[in-house]
C-alpha cells in the first residue's frame, strides 16, 4: 500500500495522462517548483498536493481510505464482541472442565496460526494471493462514475495486486484474531471477578501423574511471567470436582487459564501481527519514480542555469592572419559571384595601393576554370587571393579546390570571406559558417584576410 | 594486377592499358566488375597469364558477364513491386529533411547546418496505411561533396567509350571508393561511392536542390554523374519558401540536361499539394506506376481523414467549453468560481492542442513539447488584449449580464437583470435553457464561458490546425509553427499590433453556431462540469460531428 502522499501523487499522474482538468495547472506548478529545494520525492508530493489545490482528489482518496479503515475497525469490534460472548456462554456452569475450556479457547486459534506459519514459509517470495483482489474490489466502497473516483478505485486495485499486500492481509487477519482473543480475555477476567468457579479435569485414559506432567509443561511458560500454576496436590484434588473447591486451588487454576490464554494465544498472535506489520513496512509499495512521467518532471527540475550563457568568443581554431606579399597578385572568386566588382580592394588596399599589380581571374567554378587557373599559376609566380562567399559551405569538394590552388600558388594563397548581403537576420547562420571556414583554413594554414566583422 | 598497391600511379597504368589494348582492357574491366576482392591478391604474373588467355577465350565470357550485369540493373520496375527511390543531392541541401517530411517522422536521421551530416545510407519505407504493403522504399544517402573531383577521376581513369554504368562500376571497384585511412581526405571518395552504389541499385532518384544556391559547376558535374547511372532523375527544389530562390536559373540548366520535369517541395513549409505533385511527377517517369498511384490515393485519403479528425477534436473541445456551466447562489462572490472556470478552460485548451500535435505526429520533440515555445497558441485566452488582436469585440451582442472582460457570462444575474430581461435573452436565442427563469426565481446564478471567448478559442484552434498542416516534419524552429498564410506580410510582430489583423474568426461573436448554443443548455455534455469525461464525450459526439462540418465548410469559403 502506498502512503497517502504517494497515493495522491500517483492519482495525479494517472489523471494527467488522461488529460484531466485539475484545480491548478500542473505545468504551472511544475515550473514554480523548479526553484524550490527538497528531495525529488518530496517535491513530487508537494507538486501533487498543489495541483490538487482544492483538495478534491485528496478527498476521494481519504474517503476510500477512511472506509477501508472503518470496515477494519468494525470487523475488529464485532470479532471482539463475539469472542466475549462465546466465552461467556462457555463459562455458564459453576464447575468448569479446565482442559475442555482451554481447547475451546486456543485449539482452533493454534491450528490457524500454525497453518499461517506453514503457508508463509512455503510461499516465501511469491506473489500475493490474487484470489483476494479478484473478489474484494474497492469499487464496492465508493460510488460515483466520475473520472477522479474511477482513477482512485483503479489506484486501489493496483495496490491490491502488489506483493506487499499479503503482509497487509496477514496483519489484518492477526488483528481480527487478536480482537477475538482480547474479547475472550475480557470475558474471563470479568467472569472470574464476578463469579466463583471450581475447576475440574476428567479423563478416562490418563493417570494423575500424566496430568501433573501435562499441567507442569503447560504452566511452564505462564509461570515465567508470574502466573500461578496448580501444585501436584491441587491437581490430584481437582479430579472430577463436582462442587465448590478451596479458593486457593481455584485461583491457581484460574491463573493458569489466563496465563495460557495470554502466553499461548495473545502473545504469539501479537508477535505474528508485529512480524506482518514489519514485513509490510519493508515491502511497502513505493512510488516508482523511474517512470518516464516522473523522470521527465525530475529532469526538468534538475536543470538549473547556474551561470547564464554569455558565450560569444569563438574558442575553436582560428585561421592564421593573412600576410599580403609585396609581389604580383591574382584575385579570384571561388564558385560564388560577388556583388561588388572590386571586392578584393577591401582586403588588399590596406597593404597595397597599386592596382596594376593585381590580376583579376574572375570566378573559379567548373573544372575548366580550375584547369586554366592551375596552368596560369604554373607559369606565373603570384600570390592568390581567393574570395569565398561566406554562405558557401566548406565541403570536401570546395576544400579540395582550395588545396589544389594552394599547392600551385607559388607565392602562397590567402582567403577573403565575402559577406555581400549583411543580413542581420541570418547572423547566427553566418557565424556558424564563418567558424566552419576558420576551422578549415587553420587546418590548412591558409591565411584569412581580416575584413569580416563577426 | 597489383597496380592498386602502387600508391602513386595506380590508375594511370590501368588507364593506359585500357586505351591501348582492347582485350586487356576487357579483362581489367571484367575483373574490376566482378572480382574486386581478388584484385589485390593476384600477382603480376597472373595478370599476364590471364591477359594472354583472354585473347582466345574470354571474349564470349565477357559478353555473358555483360548481359548479366545489364539484366540485374533494370531501369523500369515490374508492377506490384516497391519503388526504390534514392534521395541524392549535394551536401547540406536537406535530403534528410525531405525524408523527415515525407515520412512524417521528426526523429528520422540527423539534420544540421553543415557539410556531411548524414554519412550512411538509410532505408525508410512508405507503406500503405491500411494493408501495410510497402509501396516506396526511400533511401537517404550522404551528400555528394566532390562531384568535380570524381568527374576528374572518371575522365582520367575510365574509357569514354564505355557507358555510364560501366564507368561508375569501375569507380566503385577502385581503391579510391573504398575509403580508409590510407587515403588522404582529398582522395577519399567513399561517400560518393555509397551514393553511386545506391543509385545503381535504385529504380529512380530524387535530386535535391537547395533553391537558394546559384547554379554552380559542381552541381552540373553531379547531374552528369547522375545521368550516367541511367535511371530517371527528378530534381526537387527544397527551401523554395526562401526569398532568394533561384528556381528559374536552375530550371534552365536542368532543361539543358534533359530534365524537364521538376518539383518544388519545401521540407519546412509543407504543402500537401507539392507532395502529391512530387509523386505524380515521379509516376509519369515510370512504366508501372501503380504503387505510386496507390500511395497518392492512400495519402490523400489519410490526409483528409486526419483533417476530419482534427476538426472533430476542435469541435469536441469547443462543445466541452460551451457546455461548461457553474451554478452559484445569487449572493456569492463569483470571482473564485470564475477563476476556477478560466483555469479549467486553459487546461483543456492545452490538452486539445496536445491532441492536435500528436495527431499530426509532432510528438514530444523539442519544438512542440515545451509549452513556452508554443507561445502564440499559449497566450491566456482570457486576456482582453488577445481578443482585441483577433478583432473580437466583447460587447457586441452579449447581454448586459456578461461580466465584461472576464470571458464568462452570467445568465440570470439577479442583481442587474430583471426577469423580463432573462426572458428576452431566451427569446433572442441567447439562452436556450428555460431553467434560467427558474434560477432567477430561486436566486441561482449560472456562469458560462462567453461567446467572445468561445470564438477566440475556435479561431486559435483553427489557426493551429492550419499551421500544423503546413509544417514539415523537418522544421526545427518554433517560429516556423506560425503559419502566416500566403498573402500575409512576414512581420512577426503583426500579431501584437493594435490594428485588427487578418485573423478571420469562423463566425461573428453574436452568431455562435447552433451546436454551441445548444450545448449551453446541456451541462452534462461538459466533462469540466460533470467530471465524467468519457460519458460527456459520448453525449456530445453527434454535435461534434456536425460542428466539425461547419468548421470545415467555413475554411473552404
Amino acid at each position: 500500500m502506498l502512503s497517502p502522499q504517494d497515493q495522491l501523487t500517483e492519482l495525479v499522474r494517472t489523471l494527467e495522462t488522461q488529460q484531466h482538468v485539475f484545480a491548478t495547472d500542473p505545468l504551472l506548478i511544475t515550473e514554480k517548483l523548479q526553484n524550490e529545494d527538497g528531495k525529488p520525492v518530496q517535491k513530487l508530493h508537494r507538486r501533487a498536493s498543489r495541483i490538487d489545490s482544492n483538495g478534491a482528489l485528496a478527498r476521494v482518496l481519504g474517503k476510500i481510505d477512511g472506509r477501508i479503515k472503518g470496515i477494519m475497525v468494525i470487523m475488529s469490534v464485532v470479532w471482539c464482541i463475539s469472542g466475549f460472548l462465546g466465552l461467556f456462554t462457555l463459562l455458564q456452569a459453576n464447575v468448569v472442565n479446565f482442559f475442555y475450556v482451554l481447547v475451546c479457547l486456543l485449539g482452533f486459534h493454534t491450528l490457524m496460526l500454525a497453518g499461517w506459519l506453514v503457508m508463509t514459509l512455503l510461499n516465501q517470495g511469491r506473489q500475493s494471493p490474487s484470489w483476494f483482489a479478484s473478489f474484494v474490489s474497492p469499487s464496492y466502497l465508493i460510488r460515483g462514475k466520475d473520472d477522479v473516483t474511477k482513477a482512485a478505485v483503479d489506484l486501489y486495485e493496483r495496490q491490491l495486486q502488489h506483493s506487499g499486500m499479503r503482509w497487509y492481509l496477514g496483519r489484518f487477519s492477526h488483528q481480527l484474531w487478536l480482537a477475538t482473543l482480547t474479547g475472550m480475555l475480557f470475558a474471563i477476567i470479568f467472569l472470574l471477578i464476578v463469579r466463583q468457579y471450581s475447576f475440574s479435569w476428567e479423563s478416562t485414559l490418563l493417570s494423575d501423574q500424566a496430568l501433573i506432567t501435562l499441567t507442569q509443561v503447560l504452566g511452564w511458560l505462564p509461570s515465567m511471567v508470574g502466573f500461578g500454576v496448580p501444585d501436584n496436590a491441587a491437581i490430584v484434588q481437582s479430579r472430577l470436582v463436582t462442587d465448590a473447591m478451596p479458593l486457593s486451588v481455584a485461583r491457581q487454576w484460574a491463573s493458569l487459564l489466563i496465563g495460557s490464554l495470554l502466553m499461548y494465544g495473545i502473545v504469539p498472535r501479537a508477535i505474528a501481527w508485529a512480524f506482518c506489520a514489519f514485513m509490510f513496512r519493508r515491502k511497502k509499495m513505493r512510488l516508482d519514480i523511474k517512470l518516464p512521467y516522473y523522470q521527465k518532471i525530475l529532469n526538468f527540475w534538475q536543470r538549473h542555469v547556474v551561470d547564464a550563457d554569455d558565450f560569444t568568443e569563438v574558442a575553436a581554431p582560428i585561421a592564421p592572419k593573412a600576410t599580403v606579399s609585396a609581389g604580383k597578385k591574382l584575385v579570384a572568386l571561388l564558385e560564388y559571384p560577388s556583388e561588388k566588382d572590386n571586392w578584393w580592394q577591401k582586403g588588399l588596399d590596406a597593404n597595397n595601393g597599386d592596382d596594376s599589380q593585381i590580376e583579376n581571374f574572375g570566378i573559379v567554378d567548373d573544372r575548366d576554370d580550375m584547369d586554366r587557373l592551375t596552368v596560369y599559376l604554373k607559369t606565373h609566380p603570384v600570390q592568390v587571393l581567393l574570395g569565398i562567399h561566406s554562405k558557401a559551405l566548406p565541403d570536401r569538394g570546395t576544400l579540395r579546390k582550395l588545396d589544389k590552388i594552394a599547392a600551385h600558388a607559388k607565392d602562397g594563397l590567402i582567403v577573403q570571406l565575402l559577406n555581400d548581403d549583411a543580413d542581420t537576420t541570418d547572423d547566427l547562420q553566418h557565424n556558424v559558417r564563418y567558424q566552419q571556414w576558420q576551422t578549415a583554413l587553420s587546418a590548412r594554414k591558409i591565411g584569412l584576410v581580416s575584413t569580416y566583422t563577426a | 594486377m597489383d597496380n592498386n598497391k602502387t600508391k602513386n600511379e595506380p590508375i594511370g597504368l590501368f588507364a593506359d592499358k585500357a586505351l591501348k589494348d582492347e582485350p586487356i582492357n576487357v579483362e581489367n574491366s571484367k575483373t574490376a566488375l566482378t572480382q574486386p576482392i581478388n584484385i589485390n591478391k593476384s600477382s603480376a604474373s597472373d595478370t599476364t597469364d590471364v591477359a594472354t588467355s583472354i585473347d582466345t577465350s574470354s571474349n564470349s565470357n565477357y559478353e555473358a558477364e555483360d548481359s548479366t550485369t545489364r539484366e540485374s540493373k533494370k531501369t523500369t520496375i515490374a508492377s506490384g513491386e516497391a519503388l526504390k527511390l534514392a534521395v541524392v543531392g549535394h551536401t547540406n541541401t536537406g535530403k534528410t529533411s525531405i525524408l523527415r517530411t515525407l515520412l512524417r517522422d521528426v526523429y528520422f536521421g540527423e539534420v544540421k547546418n553543415e557539410a556531411a551530416t548524414t554519412r550512411h545510407v538509410e532505408r525508410a519505407q512508405l507503406t500503405d496505411s491500411q494493408t501495410g504493403e510497402v509501396l516506396v522504399a526511400l533511401y537517404d544517402t550522404p551528400g555528394l561533396e566532390d562531384a568535380s573531383g570524381l568527374m576528374d577521376w572518371l575522365e582520367d581513369n575510365t574509357a569514354s567509350r564505355r557507358d555510364g554504368i560501366e564507368r561508375l562500376q569501375q569507380f566503385l571497384a577502385a581503391d579510391i571508393a573504398q575509403g580508409g585511412d590510407a587515403l588522404s581526405s582529398n582522395e577519399d571518395y567513399s561517400q560518393e561511392a555509397k551514393v553511386i552504389r545506391q543509385l545503381l541499385a535504385s529504380d529512380m532518384a530524387v535530386y535535391v536542390v537547395d533553391a537558394r544556391e546559384p547554379v554552380l559547376g559542381k552541381y552540373k558535374d553531379e547531374l552528369a554523374i547522375l545521368s550516367w547511372a541511367a535511371i530517371p532523375v527528378m530534381p526537387v527544389f527544397n527551401f523554395t519558401d526562401s526569398q532568394n530562390a533561384n528556381i528559374d536559373e536552375w530550371q534552365t540548366m536542368l532543361a539543358r540536361r534533359n530534365l524537364h520535369i521538376s518539383t518544388r517541395f519545401d521540407s519546412v513549409a509543407f504543402e500537401f499539394e507539392d507532395e502529391m505533385h512530387l509523386w505524380q511527377n515521379l509516376a509519369t517517369m515510370l512504366t508501372h506506376s501503380e504503387m505510386l498511384e496507390q500511395l497518392m490515393q492512400r495519402r490523400t485519403e489519410d490526409w483528409a481523414q486526419l483533417y476530419d479528425e482534427a476538426n472533430i477534436i476542435i469541435a469536441d473541445f469547443l462543445l466541452n467549453v460551451a457546455a461548461f456551466v457553474r451554478e452559484i447562489s445569487d449572493d456569492d462572490d463569483p470571482m473564485p468560481v470564475l477563476q476556477q472556470m478560466q483555469e479549467a478552460v486553459r487546461q483543456s485548451e492545452r490538452a486539445m492542442q496536445h491532441n492536435l500535435l500528436n495527431l499530426y505526429k509532432f510528438y514530444d520533440n523539442a519544438v512542440a513539447a515545451t509549452p513556452l515555445e508554443l507561445q502564440a497558441y499559449q497566450q491566456d485566452p482570457f486576456d482582453p488584449e488577445l481578443l482585441k488582436s483577433y478583432g473580437i469585440r466583447t460587447t457586441s451582442g452579449a447581454a448586459a449580464g456578461a461580466l465584461l472582460g472576464l470571458g464568462i457570462d452570467a445568465a440570470a444575474l439577479g442583481t442587474t437583470l430583471g426577469l423580463g430581461a432573462a426572458i428576452g435573452g431566451i427569446a433572442g436565442g441567447l439562452l436556450s435553457n428555460t431553467s434560467s427563469i427558474a434560477d432567477r426565481i430561486t436566486g441561482v446564478k449560472r456562469l458560462y464561458i462567453d461567446p467572445a471567448t468561445l470564438t477566440l478559442l475556435a479561431t486559435r484552434a483553427i489557426d493551429l490546425l492550419t499551421a500544423l498542416r503546413h509544417r514539415g516534419h523537418a522544421a526545427t524552429d518554433a517560429t516556423q509553427l506560425l503559419y502566416k498564410g500566403e498573402n500575409d506580410g512576414s512581420d512577426p510582430s503583426a500579431e501584437n499590433n493594435s490594428e485588427v489583423d487578418n485573423a478571420v474568426t469562423p463566425w461573428s461573436t453574436n452568431k455562435l453556431p447552433s451546436e454551441l448554443k445548444k450545448a449551453r443548455g446541456k451541462p452534462q455534455w461538459s466533462s469540466l462540469s460533470s467530471g465524467k469525461a468519457a460519458l460527456a464525450q459520448s453525449l456530445r459526439l453527434d454535435m461534434a460531428w456536425s460542428l466539425s462540418g461547419k468548421l470545415q465548410s467555413h475554411r473552404r469559403e
